[in-house]
């Protein structure tokens, strides 16, 4: 009665059948897409081309100014190339590691695909698939601009292009695989404090960084000595033998047109890279049935406590708000407090900033000379900038959505609904504007940067903020997702995509603004000069009210729906 | 009995207790963390019969379910599926068995036919077979409207016609399904009734449960309760009767059997 004829398959049939379903839902995907709102694509992909030709300028940008240093650009390039590939690294690892935990492990898809007649290795080699598919994304969004910034700054043959190629992809095959072998680690030992497991490693991660920070120099440096020291360095960098040394040698051969040394470098990570894969795909492919099994031990759910502390803060923060919007506001900050995840983040990425201003001084970098530290402090805001926009893009946008699906509460409550949008806008502007200030001012401090130019980046990150949180709340309120309640999903429709990417346009936006200021007001004198011009003032104002007026034209877009919306 | 039989399956440990059990757990336990979900439980279940697991939430029925499709692994004892062992050759098992659980999964990016193609080839049924089989279940189960719309747009009783199609692509010796009549209109508990019954009677065999006792009443066989990961009772309607000798419905033998302490429930009258 039953075809168990069939059950003895060519080896490598369900791999065919895996990927040919996978390939259906890519095409639905797209087709839905192309024919359900062909206007949105079309808007997403132009902002897309948009921020692609921002971070090619930037970068760009950067690379002129380091070249214009001479000798010290040549050393420089070995040397950002290393640190570029090792935080991509560590970051694809990451994102691997948790996408992966939740599609191997989590209850959904995993459990059907157990539930059937496929080989373990065969699902396994999908997902290693996938994650090799998800990094070379990255590729896309960083490589290409990255790439053709080089070209740009550099004369280069024709062969770079392809080299750069081969290495960005193979790069990408290692941390795919360590991301795999993680989320399988987190399953098989710790499955019961997957967060846990993440925080710790973050905070890991930032030890070495101090460890690695404070090992470079010993002592406040002269300019004579930098050069020495970005040689030892690059030594230090290059003993542990990286897969991101070896792709950052790669890509600097490829440039030096030093082809041989180029391929040799390129068979080293593609070896590495496949044996790497070839190492996970048997170990997961073994136990992947036995640690699934285990990771469906529940998590350790903790038991909340009464919540004065929360209280407290709360009033600490908002005590000027009328007693009902308190009210809303305390379950907010609740909300945030007791979802981890949320603060987690924000906490390992401003941990990681703090750790990095508090060394700016131990820094390879000669801070006396104002060219760089114009150059750093606008990098810090930078950073700053691009890590708020990702936050609020992830956790504040959800906001409205989830708010938006029990309407019907909020009509029991006495609060118009603006009201409540201006509230929960008046929450993300609290918690973004409070730590980047805090990061930006501490930054800036330890910079030692004139006071004008201190107050202009401590003012121009507030209005980012602004900017960023009234985006997040006005575009949550009018795309409202209101069929699904997981909080990444939410931010990865159409809205949260849409706004990402207007937050990034946005961002972009003000830095080049910021870029303008900080270069045409040191060249004109080669330092600080004590004020800015009024050119420079003219500037600062523009920028303010252009994070203001984007701020509350979103909010006003958003309340207006927020307004009408139908319970 | 049970405790006979136990015994007689740790002599001869490595074999099903007997061949000719389709579905056989020897010994069954499972916990998550400290927590036992599943206690030494053996049982085995014969081709031709329906058999249905009751028991009160967190009982442990999702659990059982999920280590006989091979879903979980137990801690100890051992499974078998048709004679195949289900640690060892499971997908052979597998090959054997389909599963509907309680939350039916479907790609949100696929049609309910596509995903239903899917289940066709990694089943391995051929093309033919598998569309005369999926066109009488489209028939039965009213599913035309919806079939050729992305499953994201589905409601749960639409996810579980479609889960529950999938599963029968392949006309599996054993049906495992999770709560099945959760969420569905009468029109479609009753096809699913009488889908179950033909199962049973072309000799296969369903292996449902369920809190709901009218559905297990109606269509069971043969009923096993289970409660705090333990089995307490099992047989057809009229041993449990008698073992309860509470007599009347099963709502009085269930209530009997599964109550913490002697007092028991009082009917809804009686206060
Ligand atoms: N993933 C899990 N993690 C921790 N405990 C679980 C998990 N799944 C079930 N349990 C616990 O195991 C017991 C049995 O659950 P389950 O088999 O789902 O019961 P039922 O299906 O009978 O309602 C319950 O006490 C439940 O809390
Ligand atoms: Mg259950």
């Amino acid at each position: 009665m039953s075809d168990s004829a069939t059950v003895e398959r060519m080896p490598g049939a369900g791999l065919w059948l895996l990927a040919r379903c996978r390939a259906v839902q890519l095409r639905n995907l797209v087709d839905q897409h192309l024919r359900g709102a062909p206007g949105r694509t079309f808007f997403v992909l132009v902002l897309l081309v948009l921020i692609w030709a921002a971070l090619y300028l930037l970068l760009a940008q950067i690379l002129k100014h380091v070249h214009s240093w001479g000798l010290v650009g040549v050393v420089a390039d070995q040397h950002l190339f290393v640190h570029f590939f090792l935080v991509l690294a560590v970051m694809l690892t990451f994102s691997n590691a948790i996408l992966t935990f939740g599609s191997l492990y989590g209850r959904e898809e995993a459990g059907f695909l157990l539930g059937m007649p496929l080989r373990a290795r065969e699902v396994v080699v999908v997902k290693w698939f996938e994650g090799i598919a998800l990094s070379s994304w990255s590729f896309l969004l960083l490589g290409v601009p990255l790439m053709l910034a080089i070209a740009h700054s550099t004369p280069v043959q024709w062969y770079y292009y392809p080299l750069f190629l081969g290495h960005f992809l193979g790069f990408v095959a290692i941390p795919a695989c360590l991301g795999l072998l993680a989320a399988w680690t987190v399953a098989m030992w710790a499955p019961r404090r997957p967060l846990t497991i993440v925080i710790a490693t973050g905070c890991l991660v930032i030890l070495t960084a101090i460890y690695w920070l404070s090992n470079i120099s010993d002592s406040a440096l002269k300019s004579e000595e930098w050069l020495q020291v970005v040689f030892k360095q690059i030594g230090i960098v290059k003993q542990p033998l990286l897969p991101s040394t070896w792709t950052a040698k790669g890509i600097v051969s490829a440039m030096r047109q030093d082809v041989g040394q180029s391929l040799f470098y390129l068979l080293v990570v593609l070896g590495n890279g496949a044996f790497l894969s070839w190492l996970t795909v048997n170990i997961l492919g073994r136990s992947w049935p036995e640690a699934y099994s285990r990771a469906q031990r529940g998590r350790l759910q903790p038991t909340i406590r009464r919540g004065w502390f929360t209280k407290v803060v709360c009033w600490g923060l908002f005590f000027y708000l009328p007693k009902k919007l308190w009210l809303a506001m305390l379950k907010d900050l609740r909300g945030f407090a007791r979802d981890a995840r949320q603060w987690s983040q924000m906490l390992i990425m401003f941990g990681l900033l703090v750790i990095y201003v508090l060394n700016l001084r131990r820094m390879p970098v000669d801070l006396d000379n104002p060219q760089f530290k114009g150059l750093v402090a606008f990098l810090n805001l930078t950073t700053v900038s691009l890590i708020l926009a990702t936050f609020t893009s992830r956790f504040v946008y959800p906001l409205l959505s989830l708010e938006s699906q029990q309407l019907w509460l909020i009509e029991l409550l006495p609060i118009r609904r603006s009201t409540l949008l201006f509230v929960k806008f008046l929450f993300a502007l609290t918690v973004t504007g409070l730590s980047a200030c805090a990061v930006m001012g501490l930054a800036v401090k330890m910079l030692e940067l004139p006071t004008a130019y201190a107050w202009m980046n401590v003012s121009i990150c507030l209005g980012i903020c602004v900017g960023l949180s009234g985006l997040s709340i006005g575009l949550g309120a009018r795309f409202p997702v209101l069929n699904n309640r997981n909080p990444a999903r939410i931010a990865s429709g159409f809205g949260g995509t849409l706004n990402l990417i207007v937050s990034m346009v946005f961002v972009s936006l003000e830095m080049a603004g910021v870029g303008w200021l900080t270069f045409n007001e040191m060249s004109k004198s080669f330092m600080f000069s004590k004020a800015l011009s009024p050119g420079g003032w003219l500037m600062v104002a523009g920028l303010l009210s252009v994070s203001m007026l984007v701020g509350a034209g979103a909010l006003w877009i958003g309340a207006r729906h927020f307004e009408r919306l139908e319970t | 009995m049970r405790k006979a039989r136990i015994q007689s399956e740790q002599v001869n440990a490595g074999k099903p207790a007997s061949h000719d059990a389709s579905v056989c757990l020897s010994n069954v336990s499972k916990s998550y963390g400290d927590k036992p979900a599943v206690i030494e439980l053996s049982l085995e279940l014969y081709g031709g019969e329906i058999f249905a697991f009751l028991g009160p939430n967190g009982a442990g029925k999702t659990t059982t379910l999920k280590i006989t499709t091979g879903l979980l692994r137990a801690d100890a004892g051992r499974v078998w599926v048709c004679g195949e062992d289900m640690s060892r050759r499971g997908r052979r098992a597998k090959q054997q068995i389909a599963y509907v659980p309680d939350q039916p999964f479907l790609y949100d990016k696929l049609t309910g036919r596509e995903f239903i193609h899917f289940a066709r080839d990694v089943y391995g049924v051929p093309t033919e077979v598998g569309e005369q089989r999926l066109a009488e279940l489209i028939e039965r189960l009213n599913m035309d409207s919806f079939l050729d719309q992305l499953a994201e747009s589905y409601s749960h009783g639409m996810k579980q016609k479609v889960a529950l199609a999938a599963a029968m692509i392949h006309a599996p010796r054993v049906l495992v399904v999770d709560e099945p009549i959760v969420g569905l209109d009468p029109r479609t508990i009753r096809v699913i009734k009488t889908i179950f019954r033909e199962i049973a009677d072309g000799g296969g065999t369903v292996f449902m449960c369920t809190h709901t006792l009218d559905v297990a009443e109606a269509v069971a066989d043969r009923i096993g309760i289970i409660n705090a990961g333990r089995l307490i009772a099992l047989g057809t309607l009229e041993e449990l009767r008698g073992m309860a000798s509470a007599g009347g419905s099963l709502e009085d033998i269930f209530l009997h059997l599964t109550e913490e302490d002697g007092d028991g429930v009082p009917e809804p009258g009686e206060t």
